[in-house]
């Protein structure tokens, strides 16, 4: 399947299907869903909110990074601090930073 | 610790000089990899950032204008308009490498904006802002397709550049320094075990005389 899948709550939920988006499921239990997801691989796309990401297991958490088949994209403030911790530790330089000073 | 377990021979000397000289190209191609792949990182790091960023703007401006038609038009109209839409937007996802890291790419992708007539509920029947929000989540879903790659990429080459540092990390600070420590070691006992031979078969020779 070469689709995109909303997983969320219902007001997450709607606004991507009135964007046509079919395969939006209001989900309580997101991980087990996910994880459902992940081992059928039937998305190409994987939509969930960041606060939902938050209370994902860690091992779900590495796996959702991880996977490439689909690809999950969280929306949200939260991953965006994510990523920055992460270029943080590999970079060694908090990048975010910089750039909001020299804005 | 280490020389303890080391024999003092020629063959082991010679093995350790080929472990150091491996070590050392290694070494200089992780360090060159891990270069790369920070520029890599770099090339889409701005545009990632930015593409965060406006989906975090875009996303907050449609959920003001779900929650506007919602109150307004009510659940029952906008759920209804949701269900009626036909168009499912697809996209393909393939793979490609980036020095040496798999990484997404976009294969495929169906258009996602469509004009208020095409979406499939009611002109009539829907009010304007349940096709502003329609529109504005359409927005929101191509730039998720386009994030879906580019943060994606990010990530992998954030995780790569992490275990590359380690490696390089790892080879100039203990394996290299260790392997060296233990040549020099087996260099110079084995100057010493020469030393001491000389000096036998001097006593030998003197002892002959």
């Amino acid at each position: 399947m070469a689709g995109i899948v909303v997983l969320g709550d219902n007001a997450f939920v709607l606004g991507f299907r009135l964007a046509g988006i079919q395969d939006a499921f209001v989900e309580e239990h997101i991980e087990k869903r996910l994880a459902m997801l992940l081992n059928e691989k039937a998305a190409s796309i994987i939509v969930i909110h960041d606060t939902d990401y938050a209370m994902l297991s860690p091992a779900m958490k590495r796996r959702v990074n991880e996977t490439m088949e689909p690809v999950v994209v969280s929306i949200g403030k939260l991953d965006e601090e994510n990523i920055r911790e992460r270029i943080k530790r590999a970079i060694g330089i908090d990048l975010y930073k910089s750039e909001s000073r020299n804005v | 610790m280490v020389q303890r377990e080391v024999k003092p021979t020629r063959m082991e000397l010679i093995d350790i000089r080929k472990k150091i000289f491996l070590s050392e190209r290694g070494y200089k191609l992780l360090k060159m990899k891990r270069d790369g792949l920070v520029l890599e990182f770099f090339k889409i790091f701005s545009k990632a950032r930015d593409l965060r960023a406006e989906i975090i703007a875009l996303y907050k401006k449609a959920d003001e204008r779900l929650t506007i038609a919602r109150c307004i038009d009510g659940e029952t109209v906008v759920s209804s308009a949701a269900f009626a839409v036909g168009h499912n937007p697809t996209v393909v996802m393939g793979k490609k490498n980036v020095m040496g890291v798999v990484v997404p790419t976009t294969l495929e992708k169906s258009t996602v904006k469509r004009r208020v007539d095409r979406r499939g509920y009611g002109i009539i029947g829907a009010s304007v802002r349940v096709d502003e929000a329609a529109d504005a989540y359409e927005t929101i879903v191509e730039r998720i397709i386009l994030a879906a790659e580019l943060e994606t990429t990010l990530k992998r080459l954030i995780d790569e550049i992490e275990t590359t540092k380690r490696k390089v990390n790892a080879l100039e600070f203990k394996i290299i320094p260790e392997l060296k420590e233990i040549e020099a070691f087996i260099r110079l006992r084995l100057e010493e075990l020469e030393r001491e031979n000389v000096f036998r078969l001097k006593r030998i020779k003197h002892k002959s005389v």
